[in-house]
């Protein structure tokens, strides 16, 4: 009841800074990747339909063997080495016509909010210093990346 | 066997007493009135994220219109002039799931809205309203905001029908 009286924006900024205090409170428990992890979800939101959502469709259901599926998917590609950096520097990401931070931000609404679950215990969000390092180095093999990356998350 | 016939005839009359046409048309009814409160109550509205709904959402123009305000950026037949409309495909259509998405500028509220022109296939070109407005068109190099594309893609056929343009939710300025 703390937060009766604030605004939705100083609701979510009490939000976070409780997060962070109970995330010092309970030091080695693992977190629960949650909405925090995005500055701006609206925008963020809107991104993906204006640049991901074309093709990925809604939610990220994609098309089997067409369009790749994301939805309880594409964090697991946090799990494998390397997987980090081929969610920047995949085309899609790579090439989209937003800056360093609003792709940092959208690439972590994509993963909060479409695959949760597969996201790893001691995930870190995107930044853009983050995004713009890796979106510097072009990515030529893309499909065989992906297959390799794809390949060490079963293994 | 006398006392199956009874049995029988207790089980018809109960049943022909118990299903009236009037308490079926009752039941129907409730059921309606049901089916029509469902979308008031807070689950449903909270499932819609809080976009706007396209009955909220002012409008002017007319839709077999090129001028209309959701074609600023379309490049085909309009599907409303093809036997569907703007949201829907002609019958022996399909809609291509995947699309091409991007905003006009709704000039009754100002408000910019996102629109995705899914294109109905399967069926050779309708040659009815043709419009070709491609506000926010870009060159072939970034083929998710090229138009000259056959935007055809996931669907059984990828022979081009039509397009419709349907609003998917507000822009962030």
């Amino acid at each position: 009841m703390i937060f009766v009286g604030l605004s939705w924006r100083g609701r979510r900024a009490a939000a976070a800074m409780l997060t962070g205090v109970l995330a010092v409170g309970a030091a080695g428990e693992p977190e629960v990747p949650s909405v925090n992890a995005v500055r701006n979800a609206d925008k963020a939101r809107v991104d993906y339909m204006l640049n991901c959502q074309g093709c990925h469709l809604p939610e990220g259901r994609g098309i089997p063997g067409v369009v790749p599926v994301m939805k309880n998917y594409v964090g697991n590609f946090l799990r494998v080495p390397g997987g980090r950096e081929f969610l920047v520097q995949v085309p899609g990401s790579a090439n989209a016509a937003l800056d360093d931070a609003a792709l940092a931000d959208l690439l972590n609404w994509v993963l909060v909010t479409i695959s949760p679950e597969q996201l790893p215990a001691d995930w870190v969000p995107y930044t853009g210093t983050e995004v713009a390092k890796l979106r510097a180095v072009p990515l030529r093999e893309v499909t065989r990346r992906r297959a390799a990356l794809v390949e060490q998350m079963w293994r | 066997m006398n006392w199956l016939d009874k049995l029988s005839e207790r089980s018809t009359r109960g049943l022909a007493r118990g299903s009236s046409r009037r308490s079926w048309l009752a039941g129907m009814g409730a059921a309606l009135v049901g089916a029509a409160a469902v979308p008031v109550l807070p689950v449903a509205r909270a499932s819609s994220g809080g976009q706007p709904q396209a009955s909220d959402i002012p409008d002017s123009g007319d839709p077999l219109s090129c001028d209309y305000w959701r074609h600023c950026a379309i490049d085909g037949f309009l599907c409303g002039c093809c036997g569907g409309t703007e949201t829907s495909c002609p019958p022996g259509t399909e809609m291509s799931p995947i699309t091409w998405i991007g905003t006009c500028r709704n000039p009754v509220d100002g408000k910019s809205y996102v629109i995705s022109y899914n294109d109905c296939c399967g069926k050779t070109a309708c040659g009815h309203c043709m419009c070709n407005r491609n506000e926010g068109d870009r060159p072939m190099y970034r083929p998710d905001k090229n138009n000259d594309i056959n935007w055809c893609l996931g669907t059984k056929s990828t022979l081009y029908h039509c397009s419709t343009a349907i609003i998917i939710g507000l822009a962030v300025e």
